[in-house]
Formats: C-alpha cells, sequence, structure tokens
C-alpha cells in the first residue's frame, strides 16, 4: 500500500510495540459495562424521584400558605427543577449516544450538542441573575417594610446565593464541557 | 497485518455464529494488541491510558448486539475506539490536559534528560511523535499503521478516500519532522 520504506520502518516498530495493560478478563469487562448502565440508571432515577419530591413540597407549602408571592417562589421551583430533570434525562441519553457511527458523524453529534449546551448555559444564567435579582429586591422590601427581621432577611440572602452557587458551579461545568468539544472539533475541521 | 492478528480477526469473525459473550471474547483476542496501541497514541500515563483502554472495551461490548456485518469488524471495532479516545480527548481537555505537543508550554518541549533517556527507543519515539500530531492526522497515521486500506480508513472516519491520502502524507511529513527533532 505504501512504497515509502520509512512507512514500513514505523509499521514494523509500531506493530512490533507490546504495550503494557492490565490483563482484563472479558467478564469483568460485562460486569463493568453492566455496572456503569446500572448506575447511570439508578442516577437517573434519584434524581426524577428528587424533582418529583421538591414538586410535592412547593405544592404542599403553596395550598398552605396561599398567597401570590408563594405562587410566584412555587413557579420558580418548578421551573429550576423542570430544567434540572431536563439535564438530567439529556445527560443519561447521551452517555447511550450510538459509538458505532462513523468518527466524522460522532464529532458532528458532539458539536451540535456542545452548541446547544453553551445556548442553555447562557439562558440560564439570564435566568438565574433575573431570578435572584427580583427574590434580592423582594426580600430586602420586606425587610426594609419591617416585614421580616434580619435574622430571616439573612437566611433567606443566604440560601439565595447558595442555591445560586451551586447551579453557577453546574453551568461553568457543562460551559467548560462544550468548550472543550468544540474548540478540537473546530481545529479539526480548520485543520483538514 | 500481521499473520497471527489476521487469524486471531479471522476467529473473531466466525465467532459471530456463537454466543455474544463468546464473540467479545474472540474480539478482544483479536484486537486488545492493538487497541492497546491506540491508547497508548493518545495517552502517556499509564493509568489514563488503562482507563481509556477499559471505555473501549465497555463500548465495544455495549455495542456488540448492534453489529450487523454490514461493515467489516475491524471498521466497527475501529469506529468504537476512535469515537471514545475522542471522547477521552474532550474530556481531558475540560480538565485542563494539553493533547498535542504543540499546545503544551514552551517548557515542555524541550524535553529535559530523563525524558530523552525515555524516548531514547524507537518505539517510545514513535509513540512520542504520534501522540504530538493534530487529532485528524492521528487518527489517519494510527489506522494505517494497523495496515488499514485507505477505503476502510475512510469508512472509520467518514471521510473520502482522497482526504485519506491528504491527511496521510501531512500525518507522514509531521511524524518524519517529529521523529527527526527527536533524535
Amino acid at each position: 500500500m505504501n512504497p515509502e520504506p520509512e512507512m514500513d520502518e514505523w509499521r514494523q516498530v509500531w506493530s512490533g510495540a507490546d504495550v503494557e495493560r492490565c490483563e482484563t478478563s472479558a467478564a469483568d469487562v460485562i460486569a463493568a459495562a453492566r455496572r456503569s448502565e446500572r448506575r447511570a440508571l439508578w442516577t437517573l432515577i434519584a434524581n426524577i424521584g428528587f424533582a418529583i419530591l421538591l414538586l410535592a413540597v412547593s405544592l404542599l407549602v403553596l395550598q398552605q400558605t396561599r398567597s401570590r408571592e408563594m405562587a410566584l417562589w412555587a413557579l420558580c421551583v418548578w421551573i429550576t427543577t423542570g430544567i434540572a430533570c431536563w439535564l438530567a434525562i439529556e445527560a443519561w441519553r447521551r452517555s447511550r449516544v450510538n459509538d458505532i457511527v462513523e468518527v466524522a458523524d460522532y464529532a458532528a453529534f458532539h458539536r451540535k450538542r456542545a452548541a446547544t449546551d453553551q445556548w442553555k448555559v447562557r439562558s440560564a444564567v439570564i435566568f438565574l441573575a433575573l431570578q435572584a435579582g427580583i427574590a434580592s429586591v423582594w426580600l430586602t422590601t420586606d425587610l426594609f417594610l419591617a416585614r421580616i427581621s434580619w435574622a430571616r432577611f439573612a437566611i433567606a440572602m443566604a440560601i439565595l446565593f447558595v442555591i445560586c452557587g451551586l447551579w453557577l458551579v453546574i453551568l461553568r461545568r457543562i460551559w467548560r464541557r462544550s468548550q472543550a468539544i468544540l474548540k478540537t472539533t473546530i481545529s479539526d475541521v480548520q485543520d483538514t | 497485518m500481521t499473520e497471527v492478528g489476521s487469524i486471531r480477526e479471522q476467529e473473531a469473525v466466525k465467532a459471530g455464529e456463537e454466543s455474544l459473550e463468546e464473540r467479545f471474547v474472540a474480539l478482544l483476542r483479536a484486537f486488545e494488541p492493538a487497541l492497546a496501541r491506540l491508547a497508548a497514541s493518545y495517552e502517556t500515563v499509564p493509568q489514563a491510558r488503562e482507563d481509556l483502554l477499559q471505555e473501549i472495551r465497555i463500548a465495544l461490548w455495549t455495542a456488540l448486539p448492534k453489529f450487523r456485518n454490514e461493515a467489516s469488524l475491524r471498521t466497527f471495532v475501529y469506529r468504537i475506539a476512535h469515537n471514545r479516545a475522542l471522547t477521552h480527548v474532550w474530556r481531558r481537555k475540560q480538565a485542563g490536559f494539553h493533547d498535542t505537543i504543540d499546545e503544551l508550554p514552551l517548557a515542555d518541549v524541550h524535553p529535559g534528560p530523563e525524558t530523552v533517556a525515555v524516548i531514547a527507543s524507537d518505539k517510545e519515539q514513535l509513540f512520542v511523535a504520534i501522540r504530538g500530531l493534530p487529532l485528524p492526522l492521528k487518527q489517519v497515521i494510527t489506522l494505517a499503521l494497523e495496515e488499514m486500506s485507505y477505503a476502510e480508513i475512510g469508512a472509520v472516519l467518514g471521510i473520502t478516500e482522497n482526504n485519506v491520502a491528504v491527511r496521510l502524507s501531512r500525518a507522514r511529513g509531521f511524524l518524519r519532522e517529529r521523529m527527526r527533532r527527536n533524535r
């Protein structure tokens, strides 16, 4: 196939290279694959279960304290829970993506996903900023109108910051992953 | 392809009529050394290399029921292996690792005496040079070194034979240059 002797020389070195590796039996691989599938499924079930619990709790709270403020809070909980649930299902679905497609198709599929992820992150950050802004103004107004004490205000603000912080960490991870995919695949396209 | 490798691959194809687990055992026996070489062309660190190899094995087992003899077994195996390797590269990039010599900080481009001693052998020189290639060239050269034809490489990567030839020629040029630099 290759008239050039250097290629044959490299091929000889390449095929003669006995790369060190751990001897793993097929049974071990099969067991590991099943474990990994089970783990992914249980993680998804746990996420969906937690989402259902959050929805139930918010409904219960809304039923007990019927006010416009609580309705808005419940709406925020439902929206964020919905987004989180969707992300969990997406992550699970992605873990089952077909590996047998051509490498170019595989890269294109992930490139598209990464672009969508970046769009999701941008939207989520805007949504988070809006939600945090509204909540902060609301709480501050309540404090100045003496509807809540300083202690309650501090606790509410702390909870708000923790939730926002956690979301930002998750979003940053998604952003970094999509950046890594886009950078690699874009440089591949340019390279060829 | 070596004679032993070829016989083993034929065994793996024949095993298609047997149970899924028997097919998998035959497949691993036939392709494990080649997959280990592929993993070594992506990873220097033994633990990371072993992780990649294990990911490929698991992906092969998961995908095996979908193998319908539409493509050759080699094409099937190398598609999965290279797709997993791609995911591995993305994950490493996300964690802040660099995967080609061009992207490394300047200090790492000029290896110290210890590194020079390690890459002294032909085998290590070749692997170090391949690891430093840009991804599309690395994919083509590793498949070509496994004695795959242009058509087979095209079928694995989803590119035309002309594109394979262009990439291979560039990869050879890069490799020649890097091997010369390492000597």
